[in-house]
């Protein structure tokens, strides 16, 4: 008998539409010790299934249908209390925003021994020593003076840590993690999967690894299922599923994957090293105000004199985890932070030494495409006002001609002009994106920087963007500075690739010097903290790539 | 997924809309301010005669010799100065709301804006403000520069202003970071057009909802001045009528019942509004 299985699950959710249907017709099981990953881009209802397991749905959800067993009982059935019983006690979850599913005003120790106590019955001296014990468990170093802080003086893996010694308290058969790694930099993610690998071999603990990401499910589950629109389309062992898809979309989830591949890549012309750059960036340092206590202030360097060079026509990729300084750095190239000394040379201009209405006007050659399509559009224009605010504004256009221009900006990313007079909620994530790019480009700028510019996408999305963005830079002769942590994107994307660690460019070279032979220990930690699908092949002995 | 989940989109204007509209208690706000704003506008008219007149003897019960809510310590009639004080009390709560809202949102969104020392000054000027005694010291105001309407209005405007400063701030070092506003930065956009074209129109929302609130508090705070006798006694505002007839409020309690009842009414009316244009206007209250 499975642990948990789920039989022809409808969950819906109550909209002003009337009874919303987002997840239909699921059924799945979970055997005991096993990993199942359920995959699927936003809004698969994949976290609603999780939170119907849980009988956690929203206010607003509940099941139309269905039922869902555990060593075979049925939770839709349940009263409350009982449910309450087996949720966490039986059943665990951690959530994808370590910062937000701690109590703040309560140490993790405290968090931890509460759990137990409420489900086990532990006395409080008990719980508090099990608590360490389990911080020990977590890896979480120094676990007797920890279990004493408090969650925002933790980082953001060791809270995930934290949030998983929590789940795993009361060793439950199943611990359900919503997309858990989701907020977290690479190479923290992969410590963390490291850990989940071995306490559910330690504790015979089944997982449910909700995820968007096929390169880690590659790497962590042992079976799959694939959500597309509240529905199963695929499923089965990972060993099968990578192998031999079913599925159009399996097909497509798997080959939008960016590859990571250790061999080299086609050289294209490089540029000559006698050149004169179109941006040329020297000892960029970046500083912020940080206030200490009442009246005093110190300095936080975010970017520490760096240098950097990008000809016409290519890209760089500025790569590192958060806090490195990589937007930053970017930022100040765009002028939309000050920098505190160094050179940008754009183009023969001194972009520093530009000031007022001079340094309005020059805005015109450097233009940003950010990272999240929400807050990146203004929600009270309609996407065409969005488009013509750089033409208005900078005026490279005459006025007569601008309206034009918009519908011909329009096209070039794949939009029609008829879609002008929306407002960018009535987009997609990948429209807004689109027409993010649409006002990057209306001014013809030189330099084009993409802040994370695909990364709030599902990876569908991405790839289409990604071979927009390539697309543009082919037709138009575009040059990205390109910001990401994502190294699969990188490579996909640039020709060469400043690493950044800590405010520093710890190593720099061509796209295939930086991946193929890495320098830096840095840069080899890095890239091998990237979930891959060849590496799970490899490790499950398939030979045929895909 | 069936062919019923189509989701129209509608503006947010629309949205909001819909949802205040679905709202009983601010539906009958909204019913009982129209109400009251029909009365200011056209009840003079339907009901004609000087509210100043004494016409009758002083303290006639209401229902009696035709008053129906009766005559004042001089002998007014008591409904045509109710009547004719509603245009004087609805102007001043609206004016006065105009004058907090404008000094409000000027401070805020320059502080919120610009950061640094201009922050600092508006802040420390706000907080001020915020620590002086409110009715003293627009007593005082009064008191130096006459008790006029303007004045009052005036007055009301200057204590009342802080709590929209600290909300357009707090607004705009919020909306200054997002990335669109960073994209019209880099798109070219001058700080005027930053400010009250870009951020402004995001941040309205919860300084709207503070202006319907401010409408209710300072039609209580006028009453509060003229229950203190600061005020014009040539214009009959509700206030005024409680103030003029305090005195007699153990004989003949329904000279100060009756215009405190309305003004009652109103403020209930106006903070019926503001609470459902909270519930309108912040998504975060939505779908409850």
């Amino acid at each position: 008998m499975p642990l948990l299985s789920v039989e022809d699950l409808r969950v819906e959710l109550a909209t002003r539409g009337g009874m919303v249907p987002v997840v239909d017709a699921l059924s799945l099981h979970v055997e005991p010790g096993e990993t199942l990953s359920i995959v699927g881009e936003s809004g698969s209802g994949k976290s609603m299934t999780a939170l119907a397991i849980m009988g956690l749905l929203p206010r607003i959800g509940h099941i139309a249908k269905g039922r869902i067993l555990f060593e075979g009982q049925d939770l839709t059935q349940m009263e409350d209390s009982a449910l309450r019983d087996i949720r966490g006690n039986q059943i665990g979850m951690i959530f994808q925003e370590p910062m937000t599913s701690l109590n703040p005003v309560y140490t993790v120790g405290e968090q931890i021994a509460e759990v137990l106590r409420r489900h086990q019955g532990l006395s409080q001296t008990d719980a508090w020593s099990r608590a360490i014990e389990l911080l020990d468990a977590v890896h979480i170093p120094n676990s007797r003076r920890r279990a004493a802080t408090y969650p925002h003086e933790m980082s953001g893996g060791q809270r995930q840590r934290v949030m998983i010694a929590m789940a795993l308290a009361c060793q439950p058969k199943i611990l359900i993690a919503d997309e858990p790694t989701t907020a977290l930099d690479v190479t923290v993610q992969a410590e963390i999967f490291d850990l989940m690998r071995e306490l559910s071999r330690e504790m015979q603990t089944a997982t449910i690894l909700i995820t968007h990401d096929m390169g880690v499910v590659a790497e962590m589950a042992d079976r799959i299922v694939v959500m597309l629109k509240g529905e199963k389309v695929d499923g089965g062992r990972v060993h099968d599923l990578l192998q031999n898809p079913q599925h159009s979309y399996t097909k497509s989830l798997i080959a939008s994957v960016p590859h990571l591949t250790s061999e080299t890549l086609d050289t294209t012309a490089r540029t000559d090293e006698h050149d004169t750059p179109l941006l040329r960036v020297r000892d960029l340092t970046v500083q912020f105000p940080v206030k200490k206590g009442f009246g005093k202030r110190e300095m936080f360097t975010a970017v520490n004199g760096i240098s950097f060079d990008i000809a016409k026509g290519k890209t760089l990729a500025l790569v590192g985890e958060s806090g490195s300084g990589k937007t930053t750095a970017a930022l100040a190239v765009a002028r939309l932070v000050d920098a505190q000394s160094g050179e940008i040379t754009l183009d023969g201009t001194d972009v520093l030494a530009l000031e007022g209405e001079a340094l309005r006007r020059a805005r015109a050659k450097v233009q940003v495409i950010f990272q999240d399509p929400y807050s990146s559009l203004n929600p009270r224009l309609r996407a065409g006002a969005i488009v013509s605010e750089p033409l208005d504004n900078l005026g490279t256009y005459p006025v007569t001609d601008r309206p034009a221009r918009a519908a011909e900006l329009f096209e070039q990313v794949g939009l029609t002009p008829d879609q002008m007079n929306l407002f960018p909620h009535q987009f997609s994530g990948g429209q807004r994106q689109r027409i993010g790019i649409a006002r990057a480009l209306a001014t013809n700028p030189s330099l084009i920087i993409c802040d994370e510019a695909v990364s709030a996408l599902d990876v569908i999305i991405q790839a289409q963007i990604l071979d927009l963005l390539k697309d543009l830079q082919r037709d138009l002769d575009l040059t990205y500075l390109f910001i990401s942590h994502d190294l699969g994107v990188v490579q996909q994307m640039c020709d060469d690739v400043a690493v950044m660690y800590m405010g520093d460019i710890v190593e720099r070279g061509t796209r295939n010097a930086v991946f193929a032979d890495p320098k830096q220990d840095y840069t080899r930690r890095l890239l091998a903290a990237v979930p891959s699908i060849e590496r799970a092949q490899h490790k499950l002995g398939l030979d045929q790539p895909i | 997924m069936s062919e019923n989940t189509v989701i129209k989109a509608r503006s947010p204007f629309a949205e909001a809309f819909g949802m205040f509209r679905r709202n009983h208690a601010a539906m009958a706000g909204l019913f009982m301010l129209f109400l009251i704003g029909g009365i200011a506008i056209f009840g003079p008219m339907i009901y004609p005669g000087n509210p100043f007149d004494m016409v009758w003897v002083p303290f006639t019960p209401p229902g009696q010799e035709g008053y129906l809510l009766g005559t004042d310590y001089l002998g007014r009639d008591l409904l045509s100065m109710l009547i004719h004080g509603a245009r004087v009390t609805l102007t001043v709560g609206l004016a006065a709301a105009f004058v907090t809202v404008t000094i409000g949102i000027t401070v805020g969104a320059l502080a919120g804006f610009y950061r640094g020392w201009v922050e600092e000054i508006l802040m420390r000027l706000t907080e001020f403000f915020q620590v002086l005694p409110t009715l003293l010291f627009s007593m005082v105001i009064v008191a130096l520069f006459g008790a006029s309407l303007l004045m009052i209005t005036i007055a009301i405007g200057l204590v009342s202003w802080p709590a929209v400063a600290r909300i357009t701030r707090a607004e705009f070092l919020r909306i200054r970071e997002l990335e669109y506003v960073k994209a019209a930065r880099a798109g070219g956009v001058r700080d005027n057009r930053l400010i009250f074209g870009v951020i402004l129109p995001n941040a309205l929302p919860p300084i709207i909802v503070q202006a319907a609130l401010m409408v209710g508090s300072a039609i209580l705070f006028e009453a509060g001045l003229s229950f203190l006798g600061l005020t014009d006694p040539n214009v009959a505002s509700w206030g005024q009528i409680i103030g003029s007839n305090r005195q007699y409020i153990l004989d003949a309690s329904y000279t100060v019942t009756v215009p405190g009842i309305a003004i009652f009414i109103t403020v209930l009316a106006v903070s019926l509004v503001g609470d459902g244009l909270n519930d309108a206007l912040n998504p975060k209250l939505r779908e409850r």
